[in-house]
C-alpha cells in the first residue's frame, strides 16, 4: 500500500459513503412509493 | 427567592432521608464502585507501576459506572407508588425539582467518592502527598458537572424501558471532556508538580456552569409521569 | 418539474465532485513534505466543516421542536443526525487514512483525531437513543434534549481534546493552486451534505405521513408497518 492507495483509497470511501447514503434514502423512499 | 431555596432543602431533605432509611442505593453502588476498582487493581496486578499512574482514570471509571447506577436508582425512586406523580401536581417549579435531585445526587456521589477513593489510592498506591487540596478540588468540580448532566438524563430517560443502559448511553460521550480535563489536571499536579489551572479548570468550571444552567431551563419539559 | 429539477440537482453535484477529483489528482501540485497523501485533506476539510453544521442543525432543529412541538422539527433534526454521522464517519475514516499515511499510524489520541471521534459518539448515541424509545412523542422529547445537550457539549469536546499531547502537529502551507483546490471541493461536499439532509426530511415526511395514514388514531401501533425513523 503505497501513500498514493491511502489517498485514493480516503476519496473511494468519501464517495462510497455519501453518495451510497445518497442512493440508500432514494431506494427506500421509491419503495414506500411503490407500497 | 427564599421560599424557593426553602422548597429545595425541603425536596433535599426527603431524598435524604429516604435514602437515610433505606439505604437502598448506597448499599449498591458503593459495592459496585469498590468492585470495579478491584477488577482493575487485578487486572493490573502484573503491572503495579501502570496502575499508580493511572490512578486518576481508573478512580474515574468507577465513579462513572457507580454514578450512573446511583443516578438511576435515585431517579426509579420516584416511580415507586406515583411519587412523581405528585411532585409534578404541588405548585413548584421544575428547576427547584432538579435543584434538589442534583443536590441529593452529589451528596450520595460524594460520599461514594468518599469511599472509592481512598480503596483505590491503597490499591494502586497513589502517593497524594503533593498535592491533596488539588485532588479533592477536581474531584469537587467534576462531581457537580457529573451530577448536573447525570441528574438531568436519568430523569429524561427514567420513564423509558431501557432506562440504565440507555443512561450509561446517553451521559458517557457528553462527560469525557470532565474526564480528559479531570486527568489532565491530575498529571499536571503530580507528575509535573503544577498547580491546577489553565485551560483544564476553564473546561472543568464552563463545563458546570453550561450544564447547571441548561439543566435548570430544560428540566421542565424532561419530567415525564 | 419539481421532479426535473431535483434529478438536475443531482447530476450538479455529481458532476462538481467529479470534477473535484479530477482537479485534485491531475491538477494540483503536491505538497512539499508530506506528498501525495495531503491530498486526503482536500475532501477531509469540506466533510468535517459540513458534519459541523449538520450537528448545529440538530440542535437547532430540537430547540425549534422543544419550543413549538411541531413534528417537523423532529424529522429534521433525525434527518440532520443520520446525515452527520455519515458525514462524521467520513471524517474519521479520511483522518485515519492520512494518520496512516503520514505518520505510519492507524490511530493516535491526538486532537483532531479525537475530536472526530467524540463527535462521533456523541452523534451515533442520537440515533441510539431515537432507536431505544417507542413512543414517537417521547422519543421526540428525549431526543430533543440530547440534542442541545449535545451540541452545547462540542465546544468542551474541542477545547478538552486539544489538552492531548499532540505528537504529530501539522501545519500544512498551501500554495495558491492549493488553495483554489480546497474551496473547489467544497462545493460538491456541501451540495452532498445539503441534498442528503433535504432528502432523509422529505422521506421522514412520507414514512410519518404514511403511518398516520395506517394507524388509530390516539393509538401507536405495537409493530409500525413503516418503520420510524429507523434504519435508514
Amino acid at each position: 500500500m503505497t501513500l498514493e492507495h491511502y489517498t485514493i483509497a480516503g476519496y473511494v470511501l468519501v464517495a462510497l459513503l455519501l453518495w451510497g447514503y445518497a442512493i440508500r434514502i432514494w431506494l427506500v423512499g421509491r419503495n414506500l412509493r411503490n407500497k | 427567592m427564599s421560599s424557593t431555596l426553602r422548597q429545595i432543602v425541603t425536596l433535599t431533605a426527603k431524598d435524604l432521608r429516604i435514602e437515610g432509611r433505606t439505604r437502598q442505593t448506597m448499599g449498591l453502588v458503593l459495592v459496585l464502585g469498590v468492585l470495579i476498582v478491584s477488577v482493575l487493581g487485578l487486572g493490573f496486578g502484573q503491572s503495579p507501576e501502570l496502575a499508580r499512574m493511572g490512578t486518576p482514570a481508573i478512580l474515574w471509571v468507577a465513579y462513572l459506572f457507580s454514578g450512573v447506577l446511583c443516578f438511576e436508582k435515585t431517579m426509579a425512586v420516584e416511580r415507586q407508588d406515583g411519587a412523581l406523580a405528585g411532585l409534578l401536581l404541588a405548585p413548584i417549579d421544575r428547576g427547584v425539582i432538579y435543584a434538589s435531585k442534583l443536590i441529593s445526587n452529589l451528596v450520595l456521589m460524594l460520599a461514594v467518592a468518599a469511599v472509592i477513593t481512598p480503596v483505590g489510592i491503597l490499591f494502586f498506591g497513589f502517593d497524594l502527598s503533593p498535592a491533596p487540596g488539588g485532588f479533592v478540588l477536581i474531584i469537587l468540580i467534576s462531581m457537580a458537572g457529573f451530577a448536573a448532566v447525570g441528574t438531568l438524563f436519568a430523569a429524561l430517560v427514567s420513564s423509558s424501558r431501557l432506562a440504565g443502559g440507555l443512561l450509561a448511553l446517553v451521559i458517557f460521550p457528553v462527560i469525557l471532556p470532565l474526564v480528559i480535563a479531570s486527568t489532565q489536571q491530575m498529571t499536571a499536579m503530580f507528575r509535573d508538580g503544577a498547580s491546577p489551572g489553565g485551560t483544564g479548570m476553564t473546561i472543568l468550571l464552563a463545563f458546570d456552569a453550561i450544564f447547571l444552567v441548561t439543566s435548570w431551563l430544560v428540566f421542565e419539559v424532561v419530567l415525564e409521569p | 418539474m419539481k421532479k426535473a429539477a431535483v434529478l438536475m440537482y443531482w447530476l450538479i453535484t455529481a458532476a462538481a465532485f467529479a470534477a473535484v477529483v479530477a482537479r485534485v489528482f491531475w491538477d494540483t501540485p503536491e505538497e512539499a513534505t508530506m506528498g501525495i497523501i495531503q491530498k486526503i485533506f482536500y475532501i477531509h476539510l469540506p466533510v468535517a466543516i459540513n458534519t459541523f453544521v449538520a450537528c448545529l442543525l440538530v440542535f437547532v432543529a430540537s430547540v425549534g421542536y422543544l419550543t413549538t412541538r411541531r413534528v417537523w422539527w423532529d424529522d429534521l433534526a433525525m434527518a440532520a443526525a443520520k446525515v452527520s454521522v455519515v458525514l462524521c464517519s467520513a471524517v474519521l475514516l479520511t483522518g485515519m487514512l492520512w494518520a496512516r499515511g503520514a505518520w505510519g499510524v492507524w490511530w493516535t489520541w491526538s486532537p483532531r483525531l479525537t475530536f472526530s471521534f467524540m463527535l462521533w459518539l456523541l452523534y451515533i448515541v442520537y440515533l441510539l437513543v431515537r432507536a431505544s424509545i417507542e413512543s414517537s412523542q417521547r422519543r421526540a422529547v428525549v431526543a430533543a434534549v440530547y440534542g442541545v445537550v449535545a451540541f452545547l457539549d462540542v465546544p468542551l469536546v474541542w477545547l478538552s481534546a486539544r489538552l492531548l499531547p499532540d505528537i504529530h502537529p501539522s501545519s500544512i502551507g498551501l500554495t495558491y493552486a492549493m488553495k483554489l483546490t480546497l474551496w473547489a471541493c467544497f462545493v460538491p461536499v456541501t451540495l452532498l451534505a445539503a441534498g442528503l439532509i433535504v432528502a432523509r426530511y422529505q422521506l421522514a415526511r412520507q414514512q410519518r405521513a404514511r403511518r398516520d395514514a395506517t394507524s388509530i388514531h390516539g393509538f401507536e401501533p405495537v409493530m409500525p408497518i413503516v418503520p420510524d425513523g429507523g434504519g435508514v
